[in-house]
């Protein structure tokens, strides 16, 4: 049984619809990419998953259960947590106000000062700047603060909104370098990324979406091909899904 | 001249805990609630009609049934306008205010009803040469423990986190498990109890209550809230202090022109929102995308 | 910018001139006020103020509807209008005995009733033109908090100053209209202006801006121009519903157009339906004959064996709660903010707004 199963999503805001036919199956532990232009509906579709955008139709299923039409304080508590686009952080609060509130996700409280511990290791710049007010922070600090928050509440998926937004390459690097260890853990991820290059080579698989639907998936060799990646990202007129 | 200090003092920080307590409330929803001073008007009826069972019991009476009334009104109004724009907020409290006003009248009728809640507020205490009044002293030790308190609660406890944090943005919030309806209802009470407090201090001083008995304090208040930045729990009690000392200072200096008080406060207000209107609304918080 | 209260995406509302639209509103309200007025005088005397109220529901229709942006202003420029019509037809001698801090200039002046109106009207549109001016870069709640400061700004400069009018006492003396039919005439005067203004090409952009935040970025500079030009429009109006009252009452005092006017009369616009000209007469209507009949039971009545007596503040109560209902549980009004349409008087399908399209061919996906 796949973690995450999810069909014919369709999602929008008000009377736009911006998610067409969104699909995507995910294993535990493994990193599935999302990759496409602007406004192919990839962040839409993390918000449906997550419970802040409502879909209109279609299933999702984590772990079995339908987690559609749930709201986004219970989705978190169930095991599935999402980085929002632009890292989203509390700039008034503190470094560890943040992180203390990613615990409010966990279901079992009694592993909180472990998890926290954990992802102080994963991400040791945070112990130095442990009371200074988030805002304060650079854009990759903020970015590595953003998942250690995410994490705290020990996910078995976690999803990242673009996270490679606004920062440098070796900050960069330095981010993705961690998702690696967070799949080590047992973490599954799905990351959502308009630059293709960076999480094509590292995910098992990658959706390529474009205005509202999933055109085509490919895998880790299949990214090295770039007739494959044009035609998927321009399409051809003739879709692989 | 000392009395005016703390008479300006006094005045400020009761009007602070009045516009803490709306701003507490449009932190984590965007409402301006109108009706903040029907919880006042709540507070100051209950106690008056229970003080003959004692004033412990009757302010706890009183602190009870207006966080009750807060709570009210977030279950049965505004939690079913979640969605709806700040300006339907704004409307549907004006209606409930209009609505509680109403129901005081038909309650407990239209007339003021006096009682003696606090014989002990009254008076003078003399220090030397100078008189002061003991009301004044004793508002600004209760206004400065309850922000104290509040101050406490917000920066200390997980509660006030989590409220802290969906003030400044809602949704990531309840992205990371903070339950929004617990979030708002818990401010709620919170309003409600800071109410009581503002009921208490103006009961003894007028010594009646009556219908409309909270709704010019609500609406200095929320001038002191909209100057000190919606929000802003801070800036509102700063503002809300600035404007209760302003019209305690004004009243005491102004003579004949303080009529036009209101006039100035409320030009300020307008130039306060021209200026920066995003103060109002921050584009992190409440996107439209509920 | 949708807010719930007014309706998203779709053009509710006019947006080509078909006579029923117009003259079913003008019909209703018409052969309604000669119904009542023929009751009783007391009935006729009620008529005539509803009808002033209904020209303020038309004057916050024209702005709110159109612009979605909220205003709690607008009764301050009903008291302008109050008070320049009451002031200008007082008699003389009575402006000389009772209002003696008044300027000179104005105490002398008199005129008949319907020159006044069309001063009030002036200066009401003026006023509202230069603090639209300020105010009209504001949106959502900080332009509802912005208005609601200007309406306490009036009514503390007029319930004190009185350099311009009475001051905290009321202007006695004022000419009552001889008969309501001024008052109707009135009333369906406006109601053509606001109708007009409704449909025409700027109407139908401020109400494209009120539909799409986006839409109002991209026509940029001119959605304030058109907020202004329909602010000082719908002051002209409200100016005109203040002075309407005040020769309705035969006094005014600055307290008349207050929290419980505004309250009133915002609550009949939202309760009938804030985007359409028939919402505004049907709220109106709606509220006015509640609030009478909970007047009447207020007062005490016998249903068969039973006597009712409601207690006095019922009427408040129940408008208050017929607000807070329909803003949960429908937010665009009564009449769901469309406008007066019988669809057996349509010459095409009721289901084709607009015959001209139809004609054409055109493609129907009409976005606004």
């Amino acid at each position: 049984m796949s973690l995450l199963s999810v069909r014919g999503l369709q999602a929008g805001y008000g009377k736009v619809q911006v998610l067409f036919n969104g699909h995507i199956e995910v294993e535990p532990g493994e990193l599935v990419g999302i990759v496409g232009p602007n406004g192919a509906g990839k962040s839409t579709f993390l918000g449906a998953l997550a419970g802040s955008v409502k879909p209109s139709s279609g299933s999702i299923e984590f772990q079995g259960a339908s987690i559609r039409g749930k709201k986004p304080e219970d989705i978190v508590r169930l095991g599935l947590a999402l980085v929002p686009e632009g890292r989203a952080i509390f700039t008034d609060l503190t470094v560890t106000e943040n992180l203390r509130l990613g615990l409010t996700g966990r279901r079992d409280k009694s592993g909180s000062a472990k998890a926290i511990a954990e992802v102080t290791e994963l991400f040791p710049v945070l112990t130095s700047h442990q009371d200074h007010q988030a805002g304060l922070l650079s854009g990759g600090q903020q970015q590595q603060l953003a998942i250690a928050r995410a994490l705290v509440a020990e996910p078995k998926l976690l999803m990242l909104d673009e996270p490679s937004l606004g920062l440098s390459p070796t900050v960069i690097q330095d981010v993705f370098g961690v998702l690696n260890k967070i799949q080590e853990l047992g973490t599954a991820i799905i990351v959502v990324e308009q630059r293709a290059h960076l999480i094509m080579s590292i995910a098992s698989r990658t959706l390529v979406m474009r205005e509202g639907h999933v055109r085509a998936t490919l895998s880790r060799e299949d990214a090295k091909d770039e007739t494959k990646l044009a035609a998927a990202y321009f399409g051809t007129g003739e879709d692989r899904e | 001249m000392i009395q005016t200090i703390l008479d300006a003092l006094s005045y400020g920080g009761l009007y602070g805990l009045a516009a803490l307590g709306i701003g507490l409330v449009f932190g984590v929803m965007r409402l301006v609630n109108f009706a903040h001073g029907e919880l006042i008007a709540i507070g100051a009826y209950l106690m008056i009609i229970t003080i003959n069972l004692g004033l412990p019991l009757s302010i706890i009476i009183a602190v009870a049934g207006t966080a009750a009334l807060a709570l009210l009104m977030e279950l049965s109004v505004f939690k079913r306008l979640r969605l709806a724009g700040p300006s339907v907020l704004l409307i549907a409290s004006f209606g409930v205010s209009i609505f509680l006003q109403r129901s005081y009248e038909i309650i407990f009728g239209a007339l003021p009803i006096s009682g003696q809640i606090a014989p002990w507020m009254s008076g003078v205490i003399e220090f030397g040469d100078t008189t002061i009044t003991r009301g004044s002293i004793l508002t600004i030790i209760l206004a400065l423990a309850l922000l104290a308190g509040m101050r406490f609660l917000v920066e200390n406890t997980t509660l006030g986190l989590q409220i802290r944090a969906a003030s400044s943005d809602f949704q990531t919030a309840r992205l990371l498990g903070v339950r929004s309806n617990y979030v708002i209802g818990a401010a709620f009470v919170f309003s409600g109890v800071l109410a009581a407090a503002v009921a208490f201090v103006l009961v003894t001083q007028r010594g009646s209550v009556d219908p409309l008995f909270g709704v010019n304090i609500t609406i200095l208040a929320l001038v002191g809230t909209v100057i000190g930045g919606l929000g802003s729990l801070q800036g509102a009690a700063l503002g809300g202090f600035a404007v209760g000392a302003t019209i305690s200072l004004l009243n005491s200096f102004l003579g004949n022109y303080r009529v036009y008080t209101y006039t100035w406060l409320f030009i300020l207000v307008i130039i306060v929102l021209l200026i920066r209107p995003s103060g109002l609304i921050s584009n992190k918080a409440f996107k439209e995308r509920a | 910018m949708s807010n719930g209260l007014l309706p998203s995406r779709q053009l509710i509302g006019v947006t080509r001139f078909h006579w029923q639209q117009l003259l079913g509103p003008i019909v209703v309200v018409i052969a309604v006020s000669y119904l009542t007025s023929g009751v009783s005088a007391s009935f006729s005397y009620l008529t005539e103020g509803a009808l002033a109220l209904l020209v303020m529901v038309l004057s916050l229709q024209v702005f709110i509807g159109n612009s979605g942006v909220l205003s709690f202003g607008q009764a301050a420029f009903a008291m302008v209008g109050g008070f320049a019509s009451g002031l200008l037809t007082a008699p003389v001698k009575i402006k000389e005995n009772v209002l003696d801090g008044l300027w000179e200039p104005l105490k002398a002046v008199n005129m008949g009733i319907w020159p006044s109106l069309v001063i009030a009207v002036l200066v009401g549109a003026l006023f509202a033109f230069v603090t639209g001016l300020l105010l009209m870069r504001l949106s959502g709640l900080a332009a509802g908090i912005a208005t609601f400061a200007l309406l306490m700004v009036a009514d503390n400069v007029f319930f004190n100053w009185k350099l311009i009018g009475p001051g905290p006492q009321v202007m006695p003396q004022v000419p009552k209209f001889a008969f309501v039919d001024e008052s109707i005439v009135l009333t369906v005067i406006v109601i053509v202006v606001v109708y007009l203004f409704g449909i025409s090409r700027r109407g139908r952009l401020l109400r494209a801006t009120r539909e799409d935040a986006l839409a109002a970025r991209a026509l940029g500079a001119s959605v304030w121009h058109l907020r202004v030009l329909f602010f000082t429009v719908s002051g002209g109006i409200a100016a005109l519903s203040g002075a309407m009252y005040a020769h309705h009452a035969g006094a005014v005092t600055a307290r008349d157009f207050y929290l419980g006017f505004t309250f009133t009369t915002l609550a009949m616009l939202i309760i009938g339906g804030a985007t359409s000209l028939w919402g505004a007469v049907v709220g109106t209507i709606l509220v006015t004959a509640i609030g009478q009949v909970l007047l009447v039971l207020e007062g005490g009545v016998t249903l068969g064996s039973v006597e009712v007596t409601l207690p006095n503040g019922a009427r408040g109560l129940v408008i208050a709660a017929a607000l807070v209902v329909i803003l949960i549980w429908r937010p665009k009004g009564v009449t769901g903010g469309k406008e007066f349409n019988l669809p057996f008087l349509n010459r095409k399908s009721a289901a084709d707004p607009d015959p001209q399209v139809q004609r054409t061919g055109a493609n129907m996906n009409i976005k606004p």
